[in-house]
């Protein structure tokens, strides 16, 4: 059994440190599942996972980025239960491993029509979230933890256990095909001319 | 935004150049230090704030100069705008914060 004050003293430092980044996992959560009732599961099961660790804890250190690890190790594993290894695979973007292209192709279109990319106040925030969802999961967790949370290429890095260059790597290519299917989705409901509407 | 690409802007920008493809423009001020392709390489870190290799100054001054690039630039601002905006306000349930909350109390009950 734990000694009666220092558990006090371990629930208090909890609360004070872990809880206000509910939030922030929720979010996160919702960006990983795309689910609200799976959202919910995971910042259960993370706050409870991190309440039961919190011994392992350094006080002072990054706890936000530390709660993100715990919920997106428990998003990857759930998820490895609930599908087979080719629904896993089987996501419908380009994942080419060639160099990005310096000029992004992208914005060589868009720029013709509308430089200062007013296209995108057209684009509703459920469609944007929607593309975000259907990055595959190492792009989109770069993306999300680098545009949506600020963290820094080396936190990103130590949550997801891969080096800097790789963090890079799935971020920029996961931002390239959300520029991408954003700038199809605005040529297609009419906020900016197409390429060959411009010829 | 500097007061040059203010005027830019309200200029317009009829003939959308694209930047230099290879090496540094002759004929171009703002190669003379970081050429287009050195500055559309950097584009990413720049605004993320992690530049390696070359000083914030450098790239911000090319930017600020070369109207080939700058509306990549732009470009890239907007679209992180329009991802910040998407998730604005968002927050946990209140019924969620609650369950957590019993959770928690319920576990320390357990150790105690």
């Amino acid at each position: 059994m734990t000694e009666p004050g220092k558990e006090t003293k371990q629930t208090a430092d909890f609360h004070e440190e872990a809880l206000p980044h509910m939030d922030a996992v929720f979010r996160f959560a919702l960006r990983l599942s795309g689910s609200r009732d799976q959202a919910e599961d995971l910042v259960q099961e993370t706050f409870l996972r991190a309440f039961k660790s919190w011994e392992r804890y350094a006080p002072g250190t990054q706890c936000k980025s530390w709660l993100f690890t715990i919920c997106r190790n428990v998003f990857l594993r759930q998820r490895e239960r609930g599908q087979r290894h080719d629904e896993i695979v089987a996501e419908n973007v380009d994942r080419s491993s060639g160099p990005l292209e310096t000029v992004n192709p992208v914005w060589v279109k868009a720029v013709k029509a509308d430089p200062e990319g007013d296209f995108f106040d057209a684009i509703v925030d459920e469609v944007v979230l929607q593309h975000v969802q259907d990055l595959p999961e190492d792009y989109r967790t770069a993306v999300i933890l680098s545009d949506l949370e600020g963290f820094s290429y080396q936190e990103i890095a130590e949550m997801t256990e891969v080096p800097v260059g790789t963090v890079k790597s799935r971020l920029f290519r996961g931002r390239r095909v959300l520029q991408g299917v954003l700038y199809d989705y605005a040529v297609s409901m009419g906020y900016i001319k197409g390429a060959s509407e411009e010829a | 935004m500097s007061f040059f690409n203010r005027l830019k802007r309200l200029l317009g920008n009829a003939e959308a150049p694209t930047p230099h493809s290879e090496g540094k423009g002759e004929d171009c001020v703002a190669c003379r230090d970081l050429s287009c392709m050195e500055a559309m390489a950097k584009v990413q870190e720049y605004l993320d704030g992690e530049l390696d290799g070359v000083s914030h100054g450098e790239v911000a001054h090319h930017f600020d100069v070369c109207q080939r690039c700058y509306p990549h630039l732009r470009l890239e601002e907007r679209f992180r705008e329009v991802l910040h905006r998407s998730q604005a306000g968002e927050s946990c349930p209140e019924a969620l914060k609650e369950q957590v909350l019993r959770l928690l109390a319920a576990e320390a009950g357990k150790r105690g």
